[in-house]
């Protein structure tokens, strides 16, 4: 059924969807290893006054393409209301002498679906192995 | 030696010993230390509304009668961040519906956004440096009408440096 006219505000269902919220810093980091791994640490936010779960998942610098020698060994927190807690990021296979770019992002999983402003953060990493 | 025994009257022995046990420095400092990093929380403060237009039936979006915008804080330390939108997408919308609506947003905020609607992604950086609060609308555009049912349009904000 095609609706129009008048009557189309009475048959549409609409969505208030519920809010979303996240936080992490820093924004930005880089660090320098002799190793083939390097640890980042990050501090993510619950904004919520009560208890909720996120999730952390890597990405390429400039695109959605996930990154999985990023390793995230806990990527599906739960923080308490109003809370902070840091996050454990690293990477892996870094060559000698390579430099490697990432993101790493933070949203708040809503299994109730997602409002009609998807809010995540994301923190830019670069890790450099010692030639 | 008993106060007495050494022939002293015993407020003056009692100040000799207080001058011989005050510190050698009388001011101390006491240090609070931290360290402010670059960080970004990101509120969806006011969750959009979807109205319809009543008169054409070819669109719904925020700025129809019944509908809402939303409204995105913005908390940042260190530096004002930069806030990408995603392209906007119809995330959710009835079986009955199968064509593809052109989906579009557009956002103001008191430090400096002004993008009127685009289909595409965009990007602006605030001027105030501690945040900002972004309103954003939303509408989809159909010429030939949307099908009875639940839609939900979506965009993906992203903050970061």
């Amino acid at each position: 059924m095609r609706i129009g006219g008048i009557g189309a505000a009475l048959v549409l269902a609409l969505v208030a969807a519920p809010a979303a919220a996240v936080g992490l810093g820093p924004l930005k980091n880089e660090g320098v290893t002799a190793s083939e791994r390097k640890g980042f640490y990050l501090t993510l936010i619950n904004p919520y006054p009560t208890q909720e779960r996120f999730r952390l998942y890597s990405v390429e610098w400039d695109s959605e393409a996930p990154v999985p020698r990023v390793r995230i060994p806990v990527a599906s927190p739960v923080l308490g209301p109003k809370s902070q807690r840091r996050m454990l990021v690293i990477d892996t296979g870094l060559a000698p002498g390579e430099t490697h770019r990432f993101r790493v992002c933070a949203e708040r999983v809503d299994p109730a679906g997602e409002a009609m402003i998807h809010a995540r953060v994301c923190s830019k990493l670069t890790a450099r192995r010692l030639g | 030696m008993s106060i007495r025994s050494a022939g002293l009257p015993a407020a003056a022995v009692l100040t000799t010993v207080a001058l011989a046990y005050q510190p050698a420095q009388a001011q101390t400092v006491v240090p609070f230390d931290g360290t402010v990093v670059a960080s970004c929380v990101l509120s969806v403060s006011t969750p959009g509304v979807l109205g319809v237009n009543s008169s054409s039936g070819t669109e719904i979006g925020s700025e129809q009668p019944g509908g809402q915008a939303a409204v995105l804080s913005i908390v940042a330390t260190a530096g004002a961040p930069t806030i990408t939108f995603s392209a906007p997408s119809m995330s959710t919308k009835p079986g009955a519906y199968t064509r593809t609506p052109t989906v579009s947003i557009r956002y103001t905020s008191p430090g400096g956004a002004n993008r009127a609607y685009t289909s595409s992604s965009s990007q602006y950086t605030s001027t105030n440096a501690l945040g900002d609060t972004v309103t954003l609308h939303a509408k989809a555009e159909d010429s030939g009408g949307f099908a009875a049912g639940t839609y939900r349009l979506q965009t993906t904000a992203t903050c970061q440096q």
